[in-house]
């Protein structure tokens, strides 16, 4: 049923489609590409879109295409392990707000808000000069940032669950919380969750971006979207492929995303009818 | 102003205007000095402060020099000028006086009379007694190198001060110079300072100089306005000059295009081509001292590093002789800087002491993959070479944010990937890679492997052979980390040749012993010489008076500057 109401929404369809190709791309073009992405070429520097390079070459001559697709591989990785971080810990700390209410859920809550007081982009920067730029450092601050408004989410839903006929008979059977929780509460805040996730990996990928912009992400020679950018800065000027093109792969793929988020809402959860703050 | 006054600087201004046409990086136009006027001057360096013996940043000096003189500055030519001083002291002229057992030496200089501070009072000897004075009791102060050998001073008269040296101080001559931001300080003003680091005068200096600095707005703009005591009649001719606070590099150039501001300093290499194009911007670039270069770490990283415990891949000289020879020294400057910097055979590029035959290998991978064969450095399953258990695998790690050395850490990652060494980016901030002993910096604690960044010698290179390359000066607990001998190079036979390079005054002698130092040096294969660098500044054709000086800084001329009505 959900899956026909989704398929009603075209964009979010031709978006999920444009998506896998990204994907497929990332996953099997480097084995198809006859480059390698960190080997540096200086006679090939500044190639323009040609025959022999799709895309360009960059600063040191290497084949754009080759590190896009690479890049790709990081920026989606970092985005879907951050989203996961995010997800986790945010159904954590909502699930037990959300089921034990009062004290438990006034005290994480307030955590929540403090941690959401704090200026994201100030603390990936302070953490990323602190514990440097690796991949692991990168996705655990990521997802570590990310997670309240998942918490909120899920706690919104556990609230109304909570009170409903289903598990007032769960626990006059005597079922214990955790199995509550796992069997019956998490099932049914599923929607939340997907939607929830899907917008996660966009958020991750443009601060992944951001982050390498700055210098402070993934660091050179492994290509990320966001560290190709930050090359691109003063290269526009000569060679504006070389921004172009890592700007319109994160584009494409953060506005796919967007459109399949928008459509799995309405597939999965017809009462969410207006569209607010997708953040 | 009189009519027929005002006639001859609109006439001077026109033909400055019509002078003033093409502009580029081709030769100057030839400008006739306009009175008046203000100049900005991008600076995306903010000094933390703007008194000379506290600075350890550039762009501090380039902002005090403006206010602040010496008895004597480094010419273009790589000679010594006065400049406070009527003449530079020398055996020849009687300003230098070796004692009669030949084992210490007197200094003379004769001020130029009728000198005034900024505020009108008088320049003495006494000022430069109170100098000295000052760098040797303040405890702020960052070097005491050369003032530290001088047992007194004498003022027998007003305009004379002699320079007791408690030895021969082969460097005596590069004391109290603009060049390397060891200006006179006015005495009637800062000896009433219990601590000079908490009075005005340190963000906003005066002094002989032909501006005075008066305004200094954090993050903003500094401003600094006409001397009106300076000791050149006419001069200076602009009214005043801003230096503007921008963000970066990038933003200054983008500034500079448009107009906003009229000069900038120290740009790459690489922006060059860039510039070139621009019909109204010139861009000058000179040799300078700078030399770029690949800083081996010779010990065993650690905080703080134990320099008899030997780096466990770089301790090897056959590994690090590798190395040299697996760096395309020469396809990095053709295209990384577009062919407009040379390549680097040691640390003394320019100037009287720079040795004609040292010389580092040029690129040849082969024989680098062959003298890691025989060093029994094994290639392992995945390429890289291991020996006795240990993997070469090095980091390497120079400033944030510079695109161009990041390029080249790229180029060599891949480089010597192909003989079987692995190379990983870890770069810091420049105020982390520059820290002090106190603030743990790597660099100073030996908590590296491989450093790339540019220095710069002084035209005496005394100082800089003592601080990189004798075994005293590696940095360590005992001596609170003093030194600059980041490598922990230590080699006796170096020591010995350096200390005699510094007792004697006969350049031609001095000049034979820094080459085989530098020998030496190249020998033990503790560094990569890069390539040398520029100075390159750019200004808007309507400025003119600039004048290119390689040991210098942009400023060092600011008294001749004007700008034509754009």
């Amino acid at each position: 049923m959900a899956l026909r109401r989704f398929a009603v929404h075209r964009l979010a369809v031709l978006s999920l489609a444009v998506l896998l190709l990204v994907v497929a791309l990332v996953l099997v073009g480097p084995a198809l590409s006859p480059y390698n992405p960190e080997h540096t070429n200086l006679d090939l520097r500044y190639e323009p879109p040609s025959l022999a390079h799709v895309m360009g070459t960059d600063s040191l001559g290497r084949d754009l295409l080759t590190r896009i697709m690479y890049g790709g591989r990081i920026s989606l990785t970092v985005g879907v392990l951050a989203m996961t971080v995010a997800i986790t810990l945010g159904i954590l700390v909502g699930a037990l707000a959300g089921f034990y209410a009062g004290v438990t859920d006034a005290v994480l809550m307030r955590f929540v808000d403090m941690m959401l007081s704090f200026p994201r982009l100030f603390l990936l920067i302070l953490f990323s000069v602190f514990f440097g730029g690796t991949f692991l450092t990168v996705v655990l601050l990521l997802g570590a940032l990310s997670w309240m408004s998942v918490s909120r989410l899920i706690r919104a839903s556990f609230l109304s669950l909570k009170e409903r006929p289903f598990v007032e008979a769960a626990r006059a059977l005597a079922v214990p919380d955790r199995m509550i929780v796992l069997r019956h509460l998490l099932p049914n805040s599923l929607a939340p969750i997907i939607v929830a996730a899907t917008l996660g990996i966009a958020t991750a990928i443009i601060a992944e971006s951001t982050l390498s912009f700055l210098g402070l992400g993934i660091q050179p020679p492994t290509p990320s979207w966001g560290n190709m950018l930050k090359d691109a800065q003063t290269d526009m000027v000569v060679a504006p492929w070389t921004a172009f093109f890592p700007g319109l792969a994160i584009f494409v793929t953060v506005l796919a995303i967007n459109f399949v988020g928008d459509g799995l809402r309405d597939a999965l959860d017809p009462q969410h009818v207006v569209r607010s703050g997708r953040r | 102003m009189s009519r027929p006054h005002s006639l001859m600087i609109a006439i001077a201004a026109i033909l400055g205007l019509s002078a003033c046409g093409g502009g580029g990086a081709g030769a100057p136009a030839a400008h006739t000095p306009v009175r008046g006027g203000t100049l900005t001057v991008a600076i995306w360096q903010e000094p933390n402060t703007l008194y000379p013996y506290y600075a350890t940043q550039t762009v501090s000096t380039l902002v005090y020099e403006i206010a602040l003189e010496g008895l004597v500055r480094v010419l273009p030519d790589g000679t010594y000028g006065a400049v406070l001083a009527r003449e530079v002291p020398s055996a020849d002229n009687g300003g230098v006086k070796l004692s009669s057992d030949g084992k210490r030496m007197d200094v003379t200089y004769h001020l130029k009379p009728g000198l005034k501070w900024a505020d009108g009072q008088p320049v003495t000897s006494d000022d430069v007694m109170f100098t000295w004075q000052a760098i040797m009791k303040d405890p702020k102060v960052t070097s005491r190198s050369g003032y530290d050998q001088i047992a007194s001073i004498d003022t027998p008269d007003p305009l004379t001060a002699v320079v007791h040296y408690g030895s021969i101080y082969a460097a005596y001559a590069s004391r109290f110079s603009s060049s390397v931001g060891q200006p006179i300080l006015p005495k009637h003003v800062l000896e009433k300072e219990a601590d000079i680091s908490k009075s005005d005068f340190v963000r906003a200096p005066f002094g002989t100089g032909p501006f005075r600095i008066t305004e200094f707005r954090s993050a903003d703009h500094i401003t600094a306005e006409r001397n009106p005591n300076y000791r050149e009649a006419g001069k200076p001719y602009l009214d005043r000059i801003i230096f503007r606070s921008v963000p970066s590099r990038e933003v200054a150039v983008a500034q500079l295009k448009a107009g906003e501001v009229d000069a900038m300093w120290n740009l790459l290499e690489a922006q060059l081509p860039d510039l070139a194009k621009q019909t109204d911007i010139n861009v000058r670039a000179v040799a300078s001292p700078s030399v770029e270069r690949l800083e081996f770490n010779l010990a065993r990283p650690a905080s703080p590093a134990d320099p008899s415990v030997p780096h466990p891949v770089l301790g090897d000289v056959n590994m690090r002789h590798a190395l040299v020879l697996a760096t395309p020294k020469k396809r990095l400057v053709d295209k990384l800087l577009f062919g407009k910097a040379t390549v680097a055979q040691s640390t003394l590029s320019i100037g009287w002491a720079a040795p004609k035959d040292v010389h580092q290998d040029d690129y040849n991978p082969a024989r680098a993959k062959q003298l890691l064969d025989q060093a029994g450095w094994v290639p392992g399953p995945d390429g890289i070479r291991v020996k006795n258990g240990v993997r070469a695998s090095l980091k390497i790690t120079t400033t944030t944010g510079d695109q161009v050395r990041e390029e080249i850490e790229q180029v060599l990652i891949d480089e010597w990937r192909q003989i079987g060494v692995q190379l990983e980016v870890n770069n810091v901030p420049s105020s982390v890679l520059f820290g002090s002993w106190s603030q743990n910096s790597p660099r100073k604690k030996g908590n590296f492997d491989i450093n790339m960044y540019a220095s710069s010698p002084d035209i005496d290179p005394q100082d800089t052979v003592v601080q990189r390359f004798t075994c005293g000066n590696i940095p360590r607990p005992e001596n609170n980390g003093a030194g600059f001998n980041y490598y922990r190079y230590c080699d006796p036979q170096t020591d010995q040749l350096v200390q005699q390079a510094g007792a004697i005054v006969d350049q031609d002698k001095r000049k034979a012993l820094y080459t085989a130092i530098l020998k030496r040096v190249n020998d033990a294969q503790i560094s990569v010489w890069l390539y040398n660098r520029s100075n390159i500044d750019a200004y808007r054709s309507n400025v003119g008076g600039y004048r290119d000086d390689g040991w210098d800084n942009l400023t060092w001329n600011a008294q001749e500057w004007f700008v034509s009505r754009k």
